[in-house]
């Protein structure tokens, strides 16, 4: 594989994380799974040596084994107990899988192609 | 083999959780580097196999970015999600199929259930009961998604 680059690198665990107070608003109903891709995506950005990325020529790649497991759960569980006219809207939209990518694009303003992985 | 994959495109809205851009920002840029990806022309394309899911937030977005790229007198716009429902995951990968076997077959049908096109629509998709034949053996399958997610396939079938 040639130019491919590693500028910034950001790591963060769920165990004592909290969103910072800029994004607490926008990710009030945010599951972990995209308040963790948001907040390492803006850490990353901020860290990244190449500053003022064009918006439509910055895209987004995830790769995650579970992705938003627990909101599937969750949905699930309320299709199951409240039938399917109750489902939450929100609960449901969060349980995509690109559900995290498209929370990254929307935060961080970025108009590029966005890929999630799951195995 | 049925076809090949002769352009791809990908783009982000970056604008609400569920609903689309109104314009098709998105879908837009998504089409643009579709086609230029398959360095080609719209009036090539004979069918747009359209994400289509009959809600008027969708229709009147991907009907606005589609509008700016081809005329519907040249391409026929269709969606299958009136025949087939909304399959999610599984959308993009049936619809790219829907449309290799169309323009195989050199015909389309109209779209299931749609009747009364929105006069907001700056192009008429086909309805159900017409059919069109298609001049080229090339189309675009595209998706939409939750997030803001656009994807464009421009697809050739084979002779």
């Amino acid at each position: 594989m040639k130019g491919v680059t590693v500028t910034a690198a950001c790591s963060l665990l769920l165990e004592g994380f909290e969103a910072p107070e800029s994004l607490g608003q926008q990710l009030r109903r945010a599951d972990d799974f995209i308040s963790l891709a948001v907040v390492c995506s803006q850490m990353v950005l901020k860290n990244s040596p190449a500053k003022n990325l064009p918006a439509d020529q910055t895209g987004i790649f995830i790769g995650t084994a579970y992705g938003p497991l627990e909101t599937n759960f969750s949905s699930l569980a309320s299709l199951i107990d409240d039938g399917e006219g109750q489902i939450s809207p929100t609960l449901f939209s969060h349980s995509v899988y690109n559900a995290a990518a498209g929370y990254v694009a929307r935060l961080l303003d970025i108009h590029g192609p966005a890929l999630t992985i799951t195995t | 083999m049925q076809g090949i994959v002769k352009g791809y495109g990908g783009a982000s809205d970056a604008w609400h959780p569920t609903a689309p851009h109104p314009q098709g920002r998105g879908l837009k840029k998504a089409l643009e580097i579709a086609m230029r990806d398959a360095a080609m022309t719209p009036d090539q394309i004979a069918l747009v196999n359209a994400h289509g899911t009959g809600t008027k937030a969708n229709d009147i977005a991907e009907t606005t970015a589609l509008a700016e790229f081809l005329s519907d007198e040249q391409t026929s716009i269709v969606s299958t999600k009136g025949a087939t429902g909304h399959t999610l995951g599984a959308a993009g990968g049936l619809e790219a199929i829907f449309t290799l076997k169309a323009l195989r077959q050199g015909v389309t049908g109209g779209t299931i259930g749609c009747c009364c096109p929105d006069d907001a629509f700056p192009v008429r998709p086909l309805c159900q009961g017409e059919t069109r034949e298609l001049h080229s053996r090339y189309g675009i399958s595209q998706s939409m998604a939750f997030g803001g997610g656009n994807a464009v396939l421009v697809l050739e079938t084979m002779p």
